[in-house]
């Protein structure tokens, strides 16, 4: 086998051109347009993460007071509540006079016309 | 080089002209080699965290940012205008400009080896890889790397003497 240490040598000593200043001022250009790239990338998350916190803090400071039971009106119409409270309230109301008055009435109902003709 | 150097400067003081040789193997001018150094560099900057090799990995991006761009169309139609026009002197060595004979007469027999012995030559001698590395970069096992650098040192040598 042949020996090329000499040409091995030789070839070593060879000085390959270097890097144009030009082409390294454009390598340099190209990562700082990456690192301006990331640096806007990370200011977008960051506003993002801000305002998500912001958010959250905002929902997370308002009084988790249930609503407040709405009185009930008196004047509210039976057909607006429910049936079966107002059939109810009605019987109960009923009664409640037949309590109190039913010994003066009964006589005054019997003695009316209309009952008599039925 | 066992050293690996933190800032893109001392990357490029270290490499710079090996990596440009390098490029000067696949691309037939010297702007396109440039052009393939920027672009290879700057995908090596982006990846090299997670390179293995760093310096390996470093001429791999350039070969394949050459490689790339031997292969667009738009890019062949500028060189070839280039080179109608005139173009630049094609030199690949501070030697050849220094007007040193037996240096610029081996630059010009290293540049007229085979593209694939010339690309071993340059990853062997000036970026100081390794047959395994340069196997690995080139897809080639490390046998076949070494036959083809002593076959580039067998044309060398031959056309050396052919001009004596």
């Amino acid at each position: 086998m042949e020996d090329y240490s000499e040409l091995e040598e030789r070839l070593r000593s060879l000085r390959p051109l270097p890097l144009a200043d030009a082409c390294r001022a454009r390598i340099g250009a190209g990562l700082a347009r990456r690192r301006r790239r990331r640096r806007g990338v990370l200011a977008c998350l960051l506003v993002a993460a801000a305002t998500l916190l912001l958010w959250l803090a905002w929902a997370g400071a308002e009084p988790d007071v249930p609503p407040a039971p709405v009185a009930e009106d008196p004047r509210t119409p039976p057909s607006l509540r429910s049936y079966q409270q107002a059939w109810q309230e009605s019987d109960a109301a009923l009664f409640a006079l037949l309590d109190q008055h039913g010994a003066q009435l009964l006589p005054r109902l019997a003695s009316l016309p209309n009952l008599q003709d039925d | 080089m066992n050293t690996t150097p933190d800032s893109w400067n001392a990357w490029l003081d270290a490499t710079g002209a090996a990596l440009l040789l390098v490029a000067r193997t696949l691309c037939r001018n010297l702007a396109d080699a440039e052009d393939a150094v920027q672009s290879g560099f700057l995908r090596f900057w982006k990846q090299r965290a997670a390179a293995h090799n760093p310096r390996a990995y470093l001429f791999r991006c350039v070969r394949a940012a050459a490689l790339d761009q031997q292969r667009s169309q738009a890019r062949r139609r500028r060189r070839e205008a280039r080179v109608a026009a005139g173009g630049r002197q094609e030199v690949w060595f501070r030697d050849e400009l220094e007007r040193d004979e037996q240096r610029a007469e081996l630059a010009a027999a290293l540049r007229k080896l085979p593209a694939a012995q010339a690309e071993v030559v340059a990853l062997k001698i000036f970026a100081e890889l390794s047959f395994a590395e340069i196997g690995a970069l080139l897809t080639l096992s490390p046998n076949t790397v070494a036959s083809r650098y002593r076959y580039a040192l067998k044309n060398l040598a031959q056309v050396l003497v052919g001009r004596r």
